[in-house]
């Protein structure tokens, strides 16, 4: 008799072994990766040369010792601090504050933007675990008590999460007198920074209203 | 307006269908749990983006599948849309004659249908949530924006029950919360109440044309954070708009230890409840049975006649197995009024001898996911 993959909903496949049961539960616990793709992923590899799953573990485990949080952006680098850090940008006086690294090269990408960046890595959302002690909050506000920064850029997503989040660095960073500035809405709600379009992402930092 | 014709995969039982209606009536029979009401769904989610038993969109998706595909070709006067909606357990699209919409606003009503399920029948004696959900169908139905405020809403609601089942809530972080649900409840609030105003006259018309023309019938809505209803009645006047946003307001600002203690948000648009008041009294505990019956078939008529009056629009309707519900008598009523209206019906039924109409479009059978157009 042979299984039938796929056939319960929440995993335990009577023939399977713990081994390959527990490589689909790693996989299902990442972002994105429902049970279904979780199991293809983890039949598929079995089922590969040793090589594969070799270079996979290889590529994770090394690339996790050598990326770091870079000390002053706390975006993801191997030296910290990062390149961007490094070199001289034209609005040395104006920080952008970003989710995610995805969305700090989405908003680069417009060429509209030319200060430095702060990525948060994730939005508040207690619901989902996230409280502003699990986002890089500490160190930005620390990085504005030691630079002189005269415009602060909030871009976050125009999500429920991202609202929120800049609402909330906005009852911190308001005390310390520094410009605040959040992308405009023309940007629909609901819509991920690093899908939008350039050109509507690079009008949306253009037409930034004051806080 | 009228669904020409639907394609469906891989929603809920239904596979894979492909289907022509009649501009009349749309009658689906079969046993239950066949796939009748996912049909509904269906074309629910068509107009809404959500399904109206599912609290989760990947509830929608057929068990196994990865994402649901739904389209349908809608005719408007002369004009032939094509509307699809893909669903994903964590995402959803939709596509205007096959371009994507970036926002949900500019898809939500291109197809506009009425929804008429058992529980709106007995809805005067039914739990407030189901009646809420009821009142919020009816709003964003005239309303598509509502549902995006409404859905944004229900959102920061979670999000503050969950502040507020920390240990310490971060009352910052509650503050944020706040300042979010006051800026879209009181657009709740704002959209309810212009409802409200809009369908009273309608109720009040349509209930003493079918049932007694001496008896005066209105809608009633109790706020949880106001203690006198409001009751929307032009002779009685009512309390203003900003009575009920003000206490809204009051509330959120002062229940904040109220809602630590008791780690739950108290009072809000998603705790409000509504009613209907027969000659000044709740119609709840004074009309009697009959009455009761000729008030669900009067809200409905209602809700039709203020859609079409106040903004001249002609839905498509939903019946999901009303007859078990409704009596005969105003089984037939109902069936005399939306054959004078000549409007696209879809009608779900165990049996095809509940179905008295005297002329039925198409008769589709539905069997294990399967929906075969019947030849009469
Ligand atoms: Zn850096």
């Amino acid at each position: 008799m042979r299984a039938r993959l796929g056939k319960a909903e929440n995993s335990e496949y009577p023939m399977q072994t713990k081994a390959l049961q527990d490589l689909i539960d790693a996989f299902a616990k990442l972002p994105g990766i429902g049970r279904k793709s979780a199991t293809r992923l983890a039949f598929y590899l079995v089922r590969q040369p040793e090589e594969v799953s070799q270079e996979l573990a290889d590529a994770i485990l090394s690339a996790k010792e050598r990326i770091r949080f870079c000390e002053t952006c706390q975006n993801l680098c191997e030296n910290s601090p990062c390149e961007r850090c490094s070199k001289p940008v034209r609005d040395e006086n104006v920080l952008c504050v970003v989710e995610s690294p995805q969305d700090l090269i989405a908003i680069e990408a417009t060429r509209e933007f030319h200060g430095r960046f702060h990525v948060l890595h994730g939005a508040i959302s207690p619901l989902e675990g996230i409280t502003p002690n699990d986002l890089k909050i500490r160190e930005l506000m620390a990085r504005l008590t030691e630079s002189s920064f005269t415009e602060i850029i909030l871009a976050m997503n125009p999500s429920i999460e991202g609202e929120a989040t800049a609402a909330y660095l906005k009852r911190l960073i308001e005390p310390l007198g520094i410009t605040l500035s959040r992308i405009a809405s023309g940007l629909p709600m609901g819509a991920q920074l690093e899908y939008a379009d350039k050109a509507t992402l690079g009008r949306s930092l253009l037409d930034r209203r004051t806080l | 307006m009228f669904i020409e014709t639907l394609e469906i995969e891989h929603f809920r039982n239904l596979s894979s269908v492909h289907l022509e209606f009649s501009k009349g009536f749309n009658v689906l029979y079969g046993a239950n749990a066949q796939g009748k009401s996912n049909l509904l769904e269906a074309i629910y989610t068509l107009s809404f983006l959500k399904g109206f038993r599912a609290d989760r969109l990947s509830d929608l998706i057929e068990f196994e599948g990865e994402r649901a595909r739904l389209s349908a070709v809608v005719c408007t006067g002369s004009s032939h849309t094509r509307l699809g909606v893909e669903l994903e357990a964590k995402c959803r699209h939709a596509y205007v004659d096959g371009v994507p919409c970036a926002r949900a606003r500019d898809y939500l009503g291109l197809l506009r249908s009425i929804l008429f399920v058992p529980m709106d029948v007995g809805f005067l004696q039914a739990a407030p949530a189901s009646r809420r959900t009821m009142l919020d169908r009816m709003v964003f139905t005239l309303k598509p924006s509502y549902l995006i405020d409404l859905e944004q809403y229900q959102k920061v609601c979670k999000q503050k029950s969950a502040v507020l089942r920390a240990e310490n809530p971060d009352e910052s972080l509650l503050d944020v919360y706040d300042a979010q649900l006051l800026q879209l409840g009181t657009r709740l609030l704002e959209a309810r109440y212009e409802y409200m105003v809009l369908l009273s006259p309608h109720v009040a018309r349509v209930f003493k044309a079918i049932f007694d023309s001496s008896c005066h019938c209105v809608p009633v809505y109790k706020s949880s954070s106001l203690f006198d209803p409001v009751v929307f009645d032009s002779d009685s006047g009512m309390i203003g708009l900003d009575v009920l946003i003000k206490s809204y307001r009051d509330a959120l600002e002062k229940g904040r230890s109220r809602e630590i203690a008791r780690q739950q948000i108290v009072l809000g648009p998603h705790r409000d409840d509504w009613s209907l008041s027969l000659d000044g009294r709740q119609a709840k505990f004074f009309a009697s049975q009959g009455q009761q019956r000729a008030m669900s078939l009067a809200m409905k008529i209602a809700e039709i006649e203020c859609l079409r009056v106040e903004a001249d629009i002609e839905p498509v309707f939903l019946l999901d197995d009303v007859s078990s519900e409704l009596d005969p008598v105003r089984h037939k009523r109902l069936f005399e009024y939306l054959n004078a209206l000549t409007a696209q019906t879809f009608l779900t039924t165990t049996s095809k001898e509940h179905v008295h109409l005297e002329s039925i479009g198409r008769i589709f059978r539905v069997e294990n996911g399967s929906i075969v157009h019947e030849q009469q």
